[in-house]
């Protein structure tokens, strides 16, 4: 595929760059003991993008017959494009490489039989008792080969192999229902696939545990982060906030603060797509550059930020190989790839050890203003201990400010887990990214 | 089209079959930075039925077309006997308005211009663009199936969407038509609501409130308009179940959905099934009237299908989905002028437990009102409660909105921000 696409690359254009990619995937959905359904398909996808005069011009097809139309209509939308700033890329090396995802079984080459087969066995676990009144299961995989190649000399091949699992599980009792859900994913093969029984049996446990739950009485608390809802703040509060294109737009509520002191000195917040097997990895980001860890607040500090080649160009430093697109047919934006907390040096029990706290458990999404820092994130499920008792709390909304917030942390756990596979959505494109954390414990939080 | 529909024939009892052309031409500017797109796709779906099972699959290249037969035929055979047929309708209603070739001849320049023109009126007001963007699009769909269902469709969208920003106040105003429109009000709305935004503060409280058009169109879609979905009912995954003819609004409600409006980004003649579509009343005088199926469901519910099977796209499958423009009404409002209160336009996002509409979200833009008139800018409080119990509280205000496909006055509820 390289050296088809190599002959594209002869454009009258300042820099050109062609991406392609061609997926397989597939995903089987259980419900109630009957596959809901099986998705399965080949796609294939194709861009150009060109730098000329200082613009960009961008054009995509998803049919490899339509690549030479779309070159000129890439150069015709650059000569289109207002100049307003001067653009253009950081230098980088150019690099030739081929690379993939470690794994032992490629998903494509178990049959279906077998995947709906697996599926089942883990769904017959999520009825545990009469309670468990409608549960749900679902496995997907990809293998993604990415094709890049641009004007300076790089060429690179990269495959990735992906499985998802998810399991959610409706119960009822005395009029009341509840749902509760979790998924689990890696980049590997399908060897994935065993060892997750005792997490299937405890989503059908909390979901019969919310049929008691309460709401939280609005006000402030002290609280536990799980590494899931810890994971998620690091990404949405901080590491939004250190995409180098939003500081540059004026839309961080971390601009003009490098050197600053926003946390405490325990506060680390890390974002590392070298993690092999961990759902954010990239070895190569879509603009052809090596992407490596960055500290982006680092003990306390506001640190680095993540930067595109466009970015670096406009900042004058070097790109982080941060640039990433949902795939070819969209534009490569400065996006995350494994974001979370560093380790502290607390136990588990010095963590949980207060009289009053809540400790929040699983996490239900988030949303962050990165121009103000305000963020939000709701979670499904939480428990209030008071004078040795535990309450189990539902649909709660932590909301916040990162400045404030990373003040109000005092401890962190010893171990940084990597619970689910994320997709971060920004600029209309998806892509998956590791949120992290250790446990962590913050100081008079709002929950409503 | 037809050959492809034969070959499938040879495996399968039944066939459908159905591709989009789509073009679309976007300019975007971050800042001061702006950038292109254009894209061209083709993607094609298939589904076959075989022993009254359906299979689904898709395909962007016609060389797959084999590979995508058998991953459909696949699906088919794990999937549930419903016994279910592709339709066979051939006559639709005629819906004006959905294609305006003005937007096909829109060129690159055009475009350009466009975004250029509402960017500068932005920074003449003394504000600074955060994200604007200008989009056309033109799709083809053809549908067909091999019970002589044969449904084309050609459609044109124009976007608009401008992003302001001053000090810490950031605003942004969003609109959607089939036809060409001068998106000059859009940026000023922008503008206007980036002013008054700034030194917002958060409130708490029992206040009424008022919904503007898009936290409106937010609410309904994330409630109403899917806790009717045929899937959601069947699965017990909705609190609207056991509510079908129970009162869920006021008296004098009528929330209806549309399809056959002319001129709105929402209307279909027939869904992505091939089945015809109906104007049907969600609620009628605040009572539950009706939920919304595809084939699958439909079947599985023993319910008729109205046109409710929905994909997100050509290249996934059918799904039950409210998709069309959806109008609330009633015969008595609420003189604005004298509404004393909190109007909502902007929340960071809502994520409701799905079993009893409870949730809570922080709102970032919004204002305190006085007789009809804002008198300051509020932001950064959560907005506590249940959908349901709102609804309940419902009156519509004497304004018409349009936001996308959704066509209401402005709500006034009942609610409490802590």
């Amino acid at each position: 595929m390289l050296d088809y696409l190599e002959r594209f690359l002869d454009l009258e254009a300042d820099f050109v760059e062609i991406r392609a990619s061609s997926n397989a995937k597939s995903a089987i959905a259980i419900k109630d003991g009957i596959v809901d359904s099986i998705d399965a398909y080949p796609s294939s996808s194709y861009s150009v993008r060109v730098f000329l005069n200082s613009s960009i011009g961008f054009a995509t097809a998803n049919q490899k017959d339509k690549l030479p139309g779309i070159l000129s209509k890439a150069v015709k939308m650059a000569r289109a494009s207002p100049k307003t700033v001067e653009l253009g890329l950081s230098e980088e090396k150019a690099v030739q490489d081929r690379t993939r995802t470690k794994f032992k079984t490629n998903p494509q080459d178990i049959s279906i039989d077998d995947k709906v087969k697996d599926l089942m066995e883990y769904h017959k676990l999520q009825r545990i008792d009469g309670r468990n009144a409608g549960t749900a299961a679902r496995y997907s995989d990809f293998v993604l080969d990415n094709y890049y190649l641009n004007s300076e000399g790089s060429r690179i091949w990269s495959q990735t192999i992906g499985e998802t699992l998810s399991f959610n599980c409706l119960s009822q009792a005395e009029g009341t229902s509840q749902i509760y859900g979790d998924a689990f994913g890696s980049l590997s093969g399908y060897e994935f696939i065993k060892g997750h029984e005792d997490k299937v049996r405890l989503v059908s446990e909390k979901s019969i545990d919310l049929l008691g739950s309460k709401r939280v009485d609005p006000g402030e608390y002290d609280v536990v982060l799980s590494p899931a809802m810890a994971g998620l703040l690091a990404h949405e509060a901080a590491g939004h906030a250190s995409e180098a294109d939003y500081v540059l737009d004026d839309m961080s509520c971390l601009k003009g603060k490098a050197g600053e002191k926003i946390g405490s000195e325990r506060v680390t917040i890390i974002d590392d797509p070298t993690l092999e097997g961990v759902w954010g990895h990239i070895r190569y980001d879509d603009e052809g550059v090596e992407a490596r860890r960055k500290e982006l607040i680092s003990k306390g500090i506001v640190n680095e930020k993540m930067h595109s080649r466009e970015t670096a160009f406009r900042m004058n430093t070097a790109s982080t190989g941060n640039a990433r697109a949902q795939g070819p047919s969209l534009v490569p934006l400065v996006r995350m790839t494994n974001t979370h907390f560093g380790a502290g040096d607390f136990t588990d029990d010095e963590i949980m050890g207060n009289e009053k706290f809540i400790y929040v458990d699983q996490a239900k999404g988030g949303t962050v203003s990165s121009k103000t820092g305000e963020f939000q994130f709701a979670a499904m499920y939480a428990t209030l201990h008071e004078g040795g008792k535990e309450t189990v709390l539902r649909d709660m909304t932590l909301a916040g400010n990162l400045l404030d917030f990373l003040g109000k942390i005092d401890a962190f756990g010893k171990r940084v887990d990597f619970p689910m596979p994320g997709m971060c959505g920004k600029g209309g494109q998806s892509v998956r990214v590791g949120t992290g954390a250790p446990l962590v414990r913050a100081r008079g939080v709002k929950l409503g | 089209m037809d050959e492809l529909i034969r070959k499938a024939l040879k495996i399968a009892d039944e066939v459908e079959l159905a591709v989009e052309d789509s073009r679309t031409n976007s300019f975007t500017a971050f800042a001061k930075n702006k950038t292109s797109l254009f894209e061209e796709k083709q993607v094609y779906s298939i589904r076959v039925i075989k022993d009254g099972r359906v299979g689904f699959s898709r395909f962007n290249e016609l060389k797959d077309f084999d590979k995508a037969l058998q991953f459909a035929a696949d699906d088919a055979k794990f999937s549930e006997k419903l016994g279910i047929s592709f339709p066979c309708c051939s006559e639709f209603p005629r819906i004006r308005g959905t294609y305006d070739k003005k937007i096909e001849q829109l060129g690159e320049k055009e475009l350009a211009g466009i975004l250029s023109e509402g960017i500068s009126r932005i920074e003449q007001s003394g504000l600074s663009n955060t994200k604007s963007t200008i989009t056309s699009n033109i799709s083809r769909t053809l549908h067909l199936n091999s019970n002589g269902f044969e449904g084309k469709m050609d459609a044109t969208s124009f976007s608009a969407n401008f992003g302001a920003q001053s000090g810490d106040s950031t605003s942004s105003y969003w609109g959607m038509k089939p036809h060409f429109f001068d998106p000059g009000h859009l940026a000023d709305k922008t503008i206007e609501r980036t002013k008054f935004s700034a030194n917002a503060k958060p409130i708490s409280g029992g206040y009424p409130l008022l919904f503007e058009d898009e936290f409106m169109a937010k609410m309904m879609g994330r409630f109403l308009i899917s806790d009717i979905c045929g899937n959601n009912v069947f699965d017990k995954r909705t609190p609207l179940l056991g509510k079908m003819g129970q009162r869920i609004a006021p008296e004098g409600i009528n929330i209806t959905e549309d399809p056959l409006r002319d001129g709105c980004i929402a209307s279909y003649p027939f869904d992505d099934e091939g089945t015809l579509c109906k104007k049907k009343a969600i609620v009628e005088d605040g009572i539950l009237n009706t939920f919304v199926y595809d084939l699958k469901y439909a079947k599985k519910c023993g319910a008729e299908p109205k046109g409710n099977g929905f994909n997100d796209g050509i290249g996934s499958r059918p799904y039950p989905k409210a998709a069309c423009n959806i109008v609330v009404e009633s015969k008595d409002r609420v003189n604005l002028s004298e509404f004393t209160g909190v109007s909502v336009r902007k929340v960071l996002t809502i994520r409701p437990n799905r079993m009893t509409g409870e949730f809570s979200t922080q709102i970032i833009e919004g204002s305190l009102i006085e007789k009809g008139e804002p008198i300051k800018p509020i932001r950064g409080c959560l907005l506590v409660g249940n959908f349901y119990e709102m609804l309940d509280t419902l009156r519509l205000a004497d304004n018409n909105m349009e936001y996308g496909r959704f066509f209401s006055p402005s709500w006034i509820v009942d609610g409490k921000m802590v």
